[in-house]
């Protein structure tokens, strides 16, 4: 049951400032971590430093618009670390390579993108075909996709040999890193997608009232399939950057994105549960994680306890924003 | 005579075993409105949702405009012309007022796949005018007030108005419950205007707002059409005569209680409250004494139940049983205290389906029995005989799944939960007769009876004013979170229609 | 009786085409593999059948890998036993948190694999050899008439929990949660209590599984089980335990374990690339899901 009294300014004020607090959560934790690191050490923010954030963050927040679609329609992708790395072995072996006479140039990183929405595409159709949950359906979707880049990579993993390309991984432009750029664009698309498309906006819908959606004669199943394959594209583009930085095809080249991009998502704004969330928040995410990493570095914490720090952060993030929901009787599985 | 709009011939429908509509025939004609009124469990909402195409009839026919339809979805309904407001809000919370407003139909909005917000404001702000109120359509929908929320899901059914050359079909399902006077106006002010171009159908428990708005009004009561009335003749008391059905209650199973000695207090409750659901509850439960809770959907009854039971904490007064204070941390905080409770929804709330019998019966008081280690399943199995025997279950064995019994079987599953231990301090059942056949009910009652002779605490939510009347020592009315009558039925005996008054 | 089917038509059919496939040694191989999914798969049913999963499994097994290898030599039994605790109040925190904060399971163990894993990886960035008292867990990696003892182990702990569910309060109570959570909670049972245990034997179960990695590989290693999480929860879907709970049992999950280790087995003895495991296993679980997922109960799949 709701409130029935009037809507006075007085009770409407507080919840507007409690949305805007919620809004910038994510942003003033962003802000005081990085001014907690720079006074903890002065080499933490200088220009060259925030380059190397800014390169860091490249890949995990082009991962992370795709992830916050799926998210926010209320479904989950954990095939990441498998999908980069079958679209990682195809990039390689399209461009100029040690292995094969193909040479795609920079179609090769349209060639990874479209192979990345084929697997989203199947994702979508496993979850809404077949009915399986999300969570189980990419997580299979994954093991195939990583066999699938066992099975290109063979004994040896392709070396990208195409000059262009790989100075485009390594090098800048108007002194921040390309790769930054290239994720920047697909940031400014993301917002796009999300304010201006169908799939953006029913995307909410179905996150945050699927039935309502049904009822009102949405063709749930395609937009999710849709937000599937968009994600899909997305981590393969994600797959091709990183694999022209590192200058091969490499079948493990996801390790620890899955955890990563999730967690930026979580801390971004967008519940677990889907319906609100944008991908300006889930790029605030990135930017926090990263430079939680950066930082972490030149405290001399260790790195190896990233993956752990990035569990702890998305359980807390998780609990503390769903507390308010907790009840006596209700049904988590 | 005025052409038809909306009829629907012979409409029947059940749910499992419930019977919630039984050949209802009505009909809407053109530019008029037409209440349906009728207890809670009389058919409304079913006959609502058949109406809009939410759900399809067992039996009976739908037509529009003298064309007979077969609709699969509500959006068939929607193409058809008709717009619906449901009871509960069906919007979407994440997105903009617009959004909600034209979800599905944004088509003209909607250029080479890219959204024009400012065609989207434009056409949701034509519905936001008919019903003069000003909510912005860029507010996202979950920082308005519910009351705010409930006039949206208002513009979303008149949004269909823009999409069919017909004049539309409305249908609203209790528009100004749950909304201050100032809105309540505004809604009201919006049928009238309707009327001129539209038909609609106004489903309301609150007589006053039936009566100035509609031309016709439809009385339901147990899935049944039972009158029709023209609404400038009719009275709020004429009305509630019809729902309630005949004037005296004849209740057979009753015996006519002596002297009712008062047992000692159980459960005593002072100043419970719990915001937007009561407040100010105080009441005595004794021991032996059936109390039955009269009130309609929203007036608290239901939720004071679920605080009695543990299920939500109170947020003022306070709890004492026996003489002491006590908070209730949760139901198996509660059942430790021998305070126990059979929901209303026996399918997904009362009894596992996919069990037995006898595990179900088991299922609250597992550890007795236990030997030292294993469950004893022959103790479960005698136990579970005997109160079959007791409760008059027709099962074919204690191991039979319960999901293979009839609903009234089911529910003697459901009590007997309770019973297979010690006696319980406090027994309160959530309309436990509701769906079930005459023999069930009268063996349901007839139990329910028996404990409170035993002294066991009965707190009863009836289904209908007569198994109120016929099974209660006392009983409370409650509307809009407050006590607003009690009777002791042994002293003055309230007539169905008394109680009726109090809840409306 | 599906499953069933399945293993027999498997065996029978790659004993036809590698005839020494179903001699008693390579039918030892056969158990060896299956020792440590299998003791992964006790406790991933457990979970499953109450309706949730537990991702953090193989991680919590690598991590107990490397507690032990790292303690044998100083506290020989010891350093086994607490590092079971260890493992099993890990597995009951998750369990609490996910019953008290009301979060997916799901996300929990996501969570508690990250965490799980990034420890494990802070304290040994390799694999740690066990420098003395092998012999404590030695024992494990060693065969009587053919039989490896971690098989028999993990067939015996099967036979426990089988009983356990059988004939205690909290099998049934497992069972009600995972049909019925809502009447499980009505009827007065401490939903989150069972949870929580539920959890800690999954999280037993992970330490017993990577005591075994570690009698079998003389040494600790941060992520010597990750591989292993998807052959488990394959086995519990393939055995016929369906992801939505309330259903399934332990003898199940023995079927699927088999299969799985047929199929593991059968890859290396017929020379196919080990690139087809993961495939495998990946179509594997998607196609047990998606014919034992009980649709009634579903309503909207997320």
């Amino acid at each position: 049951m709701e409130s029935r009294h009037r809507p006075g300014i007085l009770s409407v004020a507080p919840t507007a400032v409690r949305g805007a607090l919620r809004a910038s959560g994510p942003l003033l934790a962003l802000l005081a971590l990085t001014i907690g690191f720079a006074l903890a050490d002065s080499d933490f923010a200088t220009i060259a430093n925030l380059r190397v954030i800014l390169d860091s963050a490249a890949v995990p927040l082009v991962l992370a618009v795709g992830m916050t679609f799926v998210i926010r329609q209320g479904s989950i992708d954990l095939s990441v670390e498998g999908m980069m790395a079958a679209c990682s072995l195809l990039f390689a072996c399209v461009v100029a390579n040690d292995r094969m006479q193909v040479n795609l140039g920079w179609f090769g990183l349209p060639a990874a993108a479209a192979l990345g929405g084929v697997f989203g595409l199947a994702n979508g159709l496993v979850v809404t075909r077949l009915r399986v949950p999300s969570f189980m359906a990419t997580l299979g979707m994954g093991a195939i996709a990583l066999g699938a880049a066992m099975l290109m990579s063979g004994d040896q993993p392709p070396l990208i040999q195409d000059p262009v390309l790989r100075q485009w991984g390594l090098g800048q432009t108007f002194g921040l890193p390309n790769l930054a750029l290239a994720a920047a664009s697909c940031l400014v698309v993301g917002l796009f997608v999300e304010q201006y498309t169908r799939l953006g906006r029913y995307g909410y819908v179905i996150g945050g009232a699927e039935g309502v959606a049904r009822a009102s004669g949405l063709d749930v199943d395609f937009y999710k399939v849709l937000g599937f394959a968009f994600a899909g594209l997305l981590i393969g583009l994600a797959a091709a950057m990183e694999s022209a930085r590192l200058g091969l095809g490499h079948v493990g080249i996801g390790e620890g994105k899955m955890l990563g991009t999730i967690t930026a998502v979580v801390i971004g704004g967008t519940p677990l549960s889907g319906g609100s969330g944008s991908v300006r928040g889930s790029a605030v995410g990135v930017l926090t994680l990263a430079v939680l990493a950066n930082g972490m570095v030149f405290i001399g914490a260790t790195p190896d306890l990233e993956k752990a720090i990035q569990g702890a952060i998305v359980l807390v993030a998780v609990v503390v924003a769903n507390w308010h929901l907790r009840d006596r009787l209700r049904i988590v599985k | 005579m005025t052409a038809v709009a909306l009829r629907a011939e012979g409409l029947s429908r059940r749910f499992g075993e419930t019977l919630a509509l039984r050949e209802v025939t009505l009909e809407v004609r053109q530019r008029e409105v037409v209440g349906v009124v009728g207890e809670n469990g009389a058919g409304k909402s079913t006959l609502l949702k058949l109406l809009a195409g939410a759900i399809a009839p067992d039996a009976g026919q739908i037509s529009v405009r003298g064309a007979a339809v077969r609709w699969r979805e509500i959006r068939d309904a929607a193409d058809a012309g008709i717009g619906v407001m449901f009871q509960e809000p069906s919007l979407v919370p994440g997105v903009s007022v617009a959004e909600n407003i034209l979800l599905g139909h944004e088509g003209p909005a909607v250029r080479f796949g890219i959204i024009r917000w400012r065609k989207l404001f434009a056409l949701a702000k034509v519905s936001l005018a008919k019903l003069g109120i000003k909510i912005s359509p860029a507010a996202v929908t979950h920082s308005l007030s519910f009351s705010e929320r409930q006039l949206v899901a208002f513009a979303r059914a008149l949004a269909v108005e823009a999409r069919t050359r017909e004049a539309p079909i409305i249908l609203l399902d209790e528009p100004t419950s749950a909304l201050d006077d100032r809105d309540i106006a505004a809604v009201l002010r919006a049928v009238e205007e309707l009327r001129m171009r539209a038909s609609v159908v106004f489903v309301s428990h609150r007589l006053e707002e039936v009566l100035r708005v509609c031309d016709r009004i439809y009385v339901m009561k147990d899935g049944q059409c039972v009158a029709e009335c023209d609404a400038r003749t009719s009275t709020v008391d004429a009305l509630q005569r019809l729902m309630v059905g005949h004037a005296m209650g004849t209740d057979v199973t009753r015996e006519v209680a002596a002297s009712h000695v008062e047992g000692t207090v159980c459960l005593e409750v002072r100043q419970l409250g719990r915001r937007d659901e009561y407040a100010d509850v105080t009441l005595a439960f004794r021991y032996g004494e059936v109390l039955g809770l009269a009130g309609a959907a929203g007036s608290g009854c239901e939720e004071l139940c679920r605080t009695l039971f543990g299920i939500d904490a109170p947020q003022s007064g306070t709890m004492l049983l026996d003489g002491q204070v006590v908070t209730l941390r949760d139901p198996s905080d509660a059942v430790g205290r021998a305070i126990v409770y059979v929901p209303a929804e026996r399918a997904s709330e009362g009894v596992i389906g996919e069990m037995s019998v006898a595990a179900n019966m088991t299922l609250a008081y597992l550890a007795q029995f236990c030997g030292r280690w294993a469950i004893d399943t022959r103790r479960e199995w005698d136990v579970a005989e005997l109160w079959i025997r007791q409760l008059r279950i027709a099962t074919p064995s204690a191991t039979a799944r319960v999901s293979d019994l009839s609903g009234g079987n089911q529910q003697k599953v459901a009590l007997a939960k309770w019973l297979v231990g010690e006696r319980p301090r406090m027994l309160i059942l959530d309309h436990p007769a509701r769906g079930l056949d005459v023999l069930a009910r009268r063996d349901i009652l007839a139990a329910v009876r028996e404990l409170a002779r035993d002294g066991v605490c009965i707190v009863i939510l009836a289904d209908t004013l007569d198994d109120l009347l016929a099974v209660s020592d006392t009983v409370i009315v409650m509307r809009d979170g407050r006590i607003s009558a009690r009777y002791s039925v042994a002293g003055d005996r309230p007539t169905q229609q008394l109680i009726l008054e109090g809840m409306v | 009786m599906a499953p069933f089917t399945v293993l027999i038509a498997l065996v029978l059919g790659i004993g036809a085409v590698v005839p020494s496939f179903l001699s008693a040694y390579s039918l030892g191989v056969l158990a060896d593999a299956a020792s440590v999914i299998l003791l992964l798969a006790i406790g991933q049913t457990l979970i499953v059948v109450m309706g949730g999963i537990d991702l953090s499994m193989a991680a919590l097994a690598s991590l107990t890998s490397v507690i032990v290898a790292l303690l044998l030599p100083e506290l020989g039994a010891g350093a086994v036993l607490g590092a079971l605790c260890v493992a099993a109040l890990i597995g009951a925190l998750q369990g609490l948190v996910h019953a008290r904060a009301q979060i997916p399971s799901f996300v929990v163990t996501l969570a508690g694999l990250g965490i799980c894993s990034g420890i494990a990886l802070a304290i040994a960035k390799t694999t740690v050899p066990v420098a003395e008292h092998y012999e404590v867990v030695g024992w494990l990696d060693a065969r009587s008439w053919g039989v490896p003892h971690a098989f028999a182990f993990g067939v015996t702990l099967l036979a426990l929990f089988q009983v356990a569910l059988g004939c205690l309060r909290f099998g049934r109570y497992l069972y009600a949660i995972g049909m019925a959570e809502r009447v499980a909670l009505l009827s007065g049972i401490r939903v989150w209590r069972v949870k929580t245990l539920a959890f800690g034997a999954s999280g037993l179960c992970s330490g017993l599984a990577g005591v075994c990695m570690v009698a079998r590989t003389s040494s600790g290693n941060p992520t010597i089980a990750d591989s292993l999480l998807l052959p488990s929860i394959a086995a519990v879907l393939v055995g016929g335990t369906a992801i939505t709970g309330g259903h399934g049992s332990l003898a199940r999950t023995l079927l699927g374990v088999c299969i799985v280790a047929v199929m593991r087995v059968a890859v290396a003895v017929a020379g196919i690339a080990p690139a087809y495991e993961p495939i495998a296993y990946g179509a594997l679980v998607i196609i047990a899901v998606a014919f034992t997922v009980d649709r009634s109960s579903i309503g909207i799949v997320k």
